[in-house]
């Protein structure tokens, strides 16, 4: 809840005391706030529900179906698997060359290529899950075109590959990103690694930064990116907190901070202007994501999964990992 | 006598329309996609459709023969409509379904005659009509002409088709004009201020645009200027699952008459319907000037007086010639309805009491000229007699923060001058402090240094974030907002004096008024932000408490509102109360059924307190249709309050819907024997039918401009009596705070849930996503 207008008139005094209410920055100080939660929330509550309560050990105990809530957060669509072994690769890449080795193309593209391949291997003999050996490092993850039976399962997959491949490429042989593949020689560039926003805000702020190094023109943060732009250039609050992040990491000025979107399917490299106005708006705008949150956090933290209204948009149904468990949800997308 | 812009349907009560199902074949047919089918067969064909009302996927047309088969399909559908082969049915108002179906076959039929007969074109929606060319040109602006039109089902009267105008003003130039690399750089720099000034960016928005692409009109919004790129130079663009090397090979290939040329500047917009922004020719577009960016030149010209609006109305039926519904309904009966005397409800304003006991009592006669002396002498008896009530405690020190810039005396005239006027209201001493600061963070700083909490004036941009900022940080102080630009205008007015219209000239005496105006309004606000009450009525109707549901435009907030007014010796006697709440499901206009229910309870919990008598009546109003689960919200929430003592067991709870916008099209104005025209009294009502109750709350006695906009109250079933709902929303309008002078359209708790909506939604971030 939040106060509009503080427009709150009584004429007498109460007799009765007000139920205690817990002030907002008290609620925020138990909202984490992460890129991937704010973007759930936005795309479908009932979404937000399941992935981070319904299918969550530690909260909404009493939920019935939490096993198989648990389950289905495991699962994947091919193009967040695909982000994800991307992701991965490119990580590993720069490590290596971080190491002083050098990682070809092939070995780059062969990891990946294995790593898709056996999920799918593993998902069209086991579409309904199957246990995993708990000690291989890269376990196959069950991809939700299988676990839902879709005919063209194959087919999507296929050319879901053969994406990340180019991109794969592209980012090991473009000219573009030899600056950025050079970079991660310095010993202090990081790479894939967790964030966190201390100090800055209210509700906690965590994520994960792809590539970070300094050089001689300043700070430079790369966000890997499979697709192509989508011209909306420098409104991404995703990028906006990586700069909040280097700009205290790194404790660099502004002016010397560059922060950019690889964008491997359109092989350009898409810049993010981080100037004060913009990082004022972001922090505000975390603010107002966590308020949301906070709104929900007690309801969820209860299982009252009705709190959480299904979005019914036919194309967030169709690709939805909980689809199954969200009665709503499957009506939408059987229509 | 009282006339309305509705037009009967010949021949009346006794209105048929033969029908023929037809059967809706293709795959994933959901409810919408029916509406969208109807549209096309409209649009293509000239076809009134209409979903059937039963489940089946079907769709309901006028006219007696077979429909043909036909085969439909846009981007992402594709089906097949043929006759079901049942036979014609002839559908009448006595029907159960009549409305549902009828109303909607009338309507369409309509538009496809002004489609075919008119030259008028339409832009995000099928009732809009905007004129081909625009009756007014000036400082860059075109105004052209609005038709909206709707129908409404009249008891016992028949079908009624209601056509209201309205203006839309867009840039004469194409926004190529405004990015025009090529000209000087204090020109280029002008011009691109004077868009931002007209597409509205500086409060957040991204700008409306008009999109001419040679075969329609269509929105689409602002995104980014794209420099240096050409319809030739943007690279491949995809479009409708088609690629094309470039934005001027898709031009040539879509449309080859269009006017284009390859080396045209391109600017990126974003559809309503497309996920990416999209480069088009910068010529192509035109900026959609909001009211409130319109230039002052143009300030009173969207101003339409009853008579005029009467004489545009009937030149649009005379337009369409004789039967505008085609095959469909012979025409339309004779001359505008007027309600017959039993079905006009006069609403006189209540009694209202203010400080030192003051009494006002209702004007004795109905007339303009008394209804004017009521009004001004609720300004006049605030003056006097002071505010009915004004919390002990309240705050003493006014404090007004303002940015360094704008300068001292400024700050000054406009803290002392509000200062001035809560002293007298209130009867308290109050002290203006002014505190000048360079940024925002600074003034916090330094307003928490002097104060932990307090009354509030902060001058601020119009920056979203500066806005949030402000509201996050001070949030135990009672904050009124002043954007810098309003003010700065008042300000020089009261130097430099206003434009007059009448005279063409400035005008000092003007100017001083002007602010002085501006200061009253600002000074009232705050005496409202400090839980004062300027005056309440005795009165307020059938129910002791009116309970608000409002949805904000973007759906990001929803705000509920408790007004309790009942007899002193009860606790509490008089109360409003608003807050607003965080909506997570954007996607919905409906309020989550949890959340609306334990919101309901919790407002109403925290203001009935015990030892407080339980509520014995309650009338919920939502702003808009009532949705999705709401009724059941309303329910369950009752139920509990019930449970808990703070509403009676025997509580009488009525339902409304009230729909303060253009749903409906609606207006209504008094006619004279002698053939002049001009707004009714404030205070009318029209009984439409069982359900709907025309209102209007503002009228001739205060309106100065333009023609009165009345609200519609439905009641759905969900109400005892419209007719009583309708009162308790007339009563509850009469809280004219903000200005006592001049009736006030809305009930007070919808005002303040609609100020409370827009002040979060002008805190939204909406650059980053």
């Amino acid at each position: 809840m939040t106060k509009g207008a503080p427009f709150q008139l009584e004429l007498f005094a109460p007799d009765e005391t007000p139920s205690p209410m817990v002030p907002l920055r008290e609620r925020l100080t138990r909202i984490i706030w992460s890129h991937s939660r704010r973007s759930t929330l936005e795309q479908c509550a009932r979404r937000y529900y399941y992935t981070y309560y319904g299918a969550n050990r530690r909260t909404a105990k009493i939920v019935a179906n939490k096993d198989d809530l648990h389950f289905l957060k495991g699962v994947s669509t091919r193009h967040e698997r695909a982000g994800s072994i991307l992701h991965l690769a490119i990580s590993w890449y720069l490590r290596e060359v971080q190491r002083g080795a050098e990682p070809g193309l092939e070995r780059l593209k062969g990891w990946a290529h294995r790593l898709f391949d056996a999920d799918c291997a593993f998902s069209r003999a086991h579409p309904d899950g199957a246990h995993t050996d708990p000690a291989v490092r890269y376990p196959p993850v069950l991809l939700r075109e299988f676990h839902y039976r879709d005919p063209r399962a194959e087919d999507l997959c296929e050319e879901t590959e053969e994406r990340m491949m180019a991109a794969l490429t592209t980012f090991a042989l473009d000219g573009s990103f030899a600056k950025f593949r050079r970079a991660a020689a310095d010993s202090e560039a990081t790479i894939e690694t967790s964030m966190r926003l201390v100090g800055q805000l209210p509700c906690r702020v965590e994520g994960r930064v792809d590539f970070a190094f300094r050089d001689e023109q300043g700070v430079t943060v790369v966000d890997w990116k499979m697709g192509s732009s989508d011209g909306s250039g420098d409104d991404s609050l995703q990028l906006a907190v990586y700069a909040l992040w280097a700009l205290e990491q790194f404790a660099c000025d502004p002016d010397n901070l560059r922060v950019c979107k690889a964008q491997l399917g359109s092989r350009e490299v898409v810049d993010f202007r981080a100037d004060a106005p913009v990082l004022r708006a972001a922090r505000a705008l975390i603010v107002q994501d966590a308020e949301r949150m906070a709104t929900l956090h007690d309801y969820g933290q209860r299982g009252v999964v009705e709190a959480f209204s299904p979005c019914l948009k036919a194309a967030i149904c169709n690709g939805c990992r909980f689809q199954r468990a969200c009665p709503e949800g499957s009506q939408v997308a059987d229509a | 006598m009282l006339e309305t812009n509705i037009r009967v349907v010949a021949p009346g009560s006794s209105l048929y329309i033969s029908t023929r199902r037809a059967r809706v074949e293709g795959p994933n047919i959901t409810p919408d996609l029916l509406q969208r089918v109807c549209n096309t067969l409209r649009h293509r064909h000239g076809i009134a459709a209409t979903p059937a009302p039963d489940a089946a996927p079907s769709l309901i047309i006028a006219g007696t023969q077979p429909a043909e088969r036909l085969h439909l399909a846009a981007e992402d559908w594709e089906l097949d409509v043929a006759d079901a082969g049942d036979p014609t049915r002839r559908l009448t108002l006595d029907e159960p379904e009549s409305e549902a179906v009828l109303l909607p076959l009338v309507e369409r039929a309509l538009l496809a005659q002004v489609a075919r007969r008119t030259d008028l074109w339409t832009l995000d929606s099928p009732r809009i009509w905007y004129e081909a060319e625009p009756f007014c040109e000036e400082a860059g602006i075109a105004a052209y002409r609005r038709f909206e039109l709707s129908t409404v089902l009249v008891q016992d009267v028949g079908v009624g088709v209601a056509v209201d105008i309205g203006t839309a003003f867009f840039t004469s130039r194409p926004l190529s004009y405004f990015l025009d690399e090529r000209v000087h750089t204090n020109e280029r720099q002008r011009r691109e201020r004077w868009l931002e000034e007209l597409l509205g960016r500086q409060e957040g928005q991204k700008g409306t645009l008009l999109y001419d692409n040679g075969r329609s009109r269509v929105k689409c919004y602002f995104e980014a200027p794209a420099p240096g790129l050409t319809c030739a130079t943007t690279g491949s663009i995809r479009v409708r699952g088609r690629s094309y090397p470039s934005l001027i090979a898709y031009y040539r290939a879509d449309n080859p008459d269009l006017v284009v040329s390859p080396e045209m500047a391109v600017v990126r917009v974003s559809f309503p319907s497309i996920r990416f922004p999209q480069p088009v020719a910068a010529n192509r577009v035109r900026v959609r000037v909001m009211n409130d960016n319109v230039p002052h030149e143009l300030g009173e010209i969207d101003k339409i007086a009853p008579a005029e609006r009467r004489d545009l109305i009937e030149a649009f039926w005379d337009r369409l010639g004789r039967r505008p519904f085609g095959h469909i309904a012979p025409g339309l009966a004779e001359g505008f309805w007027c309600p017959p005397p039993e079905r006009v409800i006069r609403l006189a304003p209540p009694p209202l009491l203010f400080g030192r006991g003051r009494r006002l009592d209702p004007p004795e006669r109905e007339t303009i000229e008394a209804y004017r002396e009521h009004y001004r002498r609720r300004a006049q008896t605030i003056e006097v007699a002071g505010c009915h009530a004004a919390p002990p405690s309240m705050p003493r020190t006014l404090y007004c923060a303002y940015p360094r810039h704008i300068g001292e005396p400024v700050a000054n005239n406009l803290a002392g001058d509000l200062a001035q006027a809560l002293s007298t209201w209130t009867r308290h001493p109050i002290e203006a402090v002014t505190v000048p600061y360079d940024d925002v963070t600074d003034a916090i700083a330094q307003l928490r240094e002097r104060d932990q909490g307090g009354m509030l004036v902060f001058v601020l941009n119009d920056e979203p974030t500066a806005y949030h900022e402000v509201a996050f940080q001070l949030d135990d102080w009672r904050v009124k907002r002043i954007t810098e630009r309003v003010l700065c205008r008042h300000y020089k007015q009261l130097r430099e004096g206003a434009w007059d219209h009448r005279r063409r000239e400035h005008s000092k005496t003007l100017g001083s008024s002007r602010w002085r105006g501006f200061v009253t309004q600002n000074a009232l606000e705050v005496l409202q932000l400090i839980d004062a009450v300027p005056f309440r009525a005795t009165d307020l109707g059938p129910y002791e408490a009116h309970l608000v549901i409002d949805v904000g435009y973007n759906r990001r907030h929803f705000a509920l509102s408790l007004l309790v007014s009942r007899g002193e010796g009860q606790a509490p006697p008089f109360c409003l109360r608003t807050e607003v709440y965080p909506k997570a499901d954007h996607q919905h206009e409906s309020v989550n059924q949890v959340m609306l229910r334990d919101r309901i309870f919790d407002i109403i919990d925290q203001v009935v307190r015990r030892p407080a008598q339980a509520l014995t009546s309650l009338l919920v109003l939502r702003d808009g249709r009532l949705c999705g689960q709401e009724g059941p919200a309303i329910d369950e929430a009752v139920v509990r309050l019930q449970d808990r003592g703070k509403l009676s067991p025997d509580a009488r709870v009525d339902v409304v819907e009230i729909h303060k916008d253009t749903l409906k099209s609606l207006r209504l104005w008094e006619t004279y024997a002698d053939g002049s025209v001009d707004n009714a009294l404030e205070g009318q009502a029209i009984l439409l039918n069982d359900r709907s109750v025309l209102v209007t709350s503002t009228g001739a006695a205060t309106l100065r401009q333009g023609t009165a906009e009345p609200y519609l109250i439905e009641g759905n079933g969900r109400c005892r009596s419209v007719v009583d709902a309708a009162r308790a929303t007339h009563l509850g309008a009469q809280l004219n705070w903000s200005n006592p002078r001049v009736a006030q359209r809305m009930h007070i708790a919808l005002k303040r849930t609609d100020e409370d909506l827009k002040a979060h939604a002008a805190r939204d971030i909406r650059r980053l996503r």
